[in-house]
């Protein structure tokens, strides 16, 4: 099952018509993929070589499915999966595809699936439900009025409610596009769809955003 | 500059500009544009306010995870 989350093809990655600048992940685009070498090291029994790589991605794979799922033990396990997976399929490994891209794959397969399972709305530990504010367990932060707090959390809470009306795969393309910087090619890789489908997925997302957030301004 | 509204591109350039990831050029033309066409200018304050918007939301869950 795995080795099928291998075969994204990596293709140059466009510029927006030249406009815009490609150097936004510049740990991932350099010109040898340090992260494939590492796992051919892993396919050939380096076991020093996966914790390497688990050093270097568990934080962003973790941050990823805790901004999809919203849910803090939900993301500790789907990332135990997602490595487990990726160690699992080590013997089939091949550098078709950039590391990253390949794990981010399979951490969008696997919320999207928790999150098509309705698994999120069963979550007996959800943000919203420890706070009721649909922000997020969080200090108050002191320097705020209760009056400015009250307001903070209503806008918090606005925010996720409209990420979470978001299409599953919508809010994936965000989150990639959002807080990893991946690039058209990346996220299409990770998604399992054409860059015109992501590019499609990211404005209609953005667009149905900006319908709900724009009063923020 | 011809209304990127009209090109089907709005959101390429709205999106790019709030992310900082337009290029010095297509930056500066798009806030040329911006100042004729209320339009594309609603278009860009709505977009950066989505991006400030989940900028504070990402701090929220940040801290969690501290």
């Amino acid at each position: 099952m795995i080795p099928d989350l291998i075969d994204a093809p990596e293709t140059a990655q466009p510029s927006w018509n030249g406009r815009v600048n490609n150097d936004r992940t510049t740990s991932i685009s350099a010109p040898r993929d340090h992260d494939a070498e590492l796992m051919l090291r892993v396919r050939d029994g380096d076991p020093g070589s996966f914790a390497l790589l688990l050093e270097r991605h568990r934080g962003p794979i973790l941050h990823f499915l805790y901004r999809m799922v919203q849910n803090e033990a939900v993301a500790e396990e789907l990332t135990q999966e997602v490595f487990l997976r990726v160690y699992k399929s080590r013997g089939n490994y091949e550098a078709t595809a950039k590391f990253t891209t390949w794990a981010f794959r399979i951490a969008t397969h696997l919320a999207l699936n928790w999150i098509r399972d309705g698994r999120s709305e069963k979550s007996q530990t959800s943000l919203d439900e420890e706070t009721s504010n649909g922000a997020g367990r969080q200090v108050p932060d002191r320097r705020r009025t209760v009056e400015q707090e009250l307001v903070h959390q209503a806008k918090l809470r606005e925010v996720r409610e409209a990420i979470d009306g978001l299409p599953a795969k919508q809010r994936a393309a965000v989150m990639m596009h959002k807080y990893r910087e991946m690039e058209y090619a990346q996220i299409a890789g990770a998604i399992g769809c054409s860059e015109s489908a992501v590019k499609s997925l990211l404005f209609r997302a953005y667009e149905a955003l900006r319908a709900r957030l724009a009063h923020m301004a | 500059m011809q209304c990127p509204l009209r090109l089907d591109e709005s959101g390429e350039l709205v999106v790019g500009y709030a992310a900082g990831t337009l290029d010095a050029c297509a930056q500066i033309a798009f806030e040329r544009h911006l100042k004729s066409c209320r339009p594309c200018a609603q278009a860009a304050a709505a977009q950066q306010a989505v991006w400030d918007a989940l900028d504070e939301w990402d701090a929220v869950l940040a801290g969690v995870k501290r």
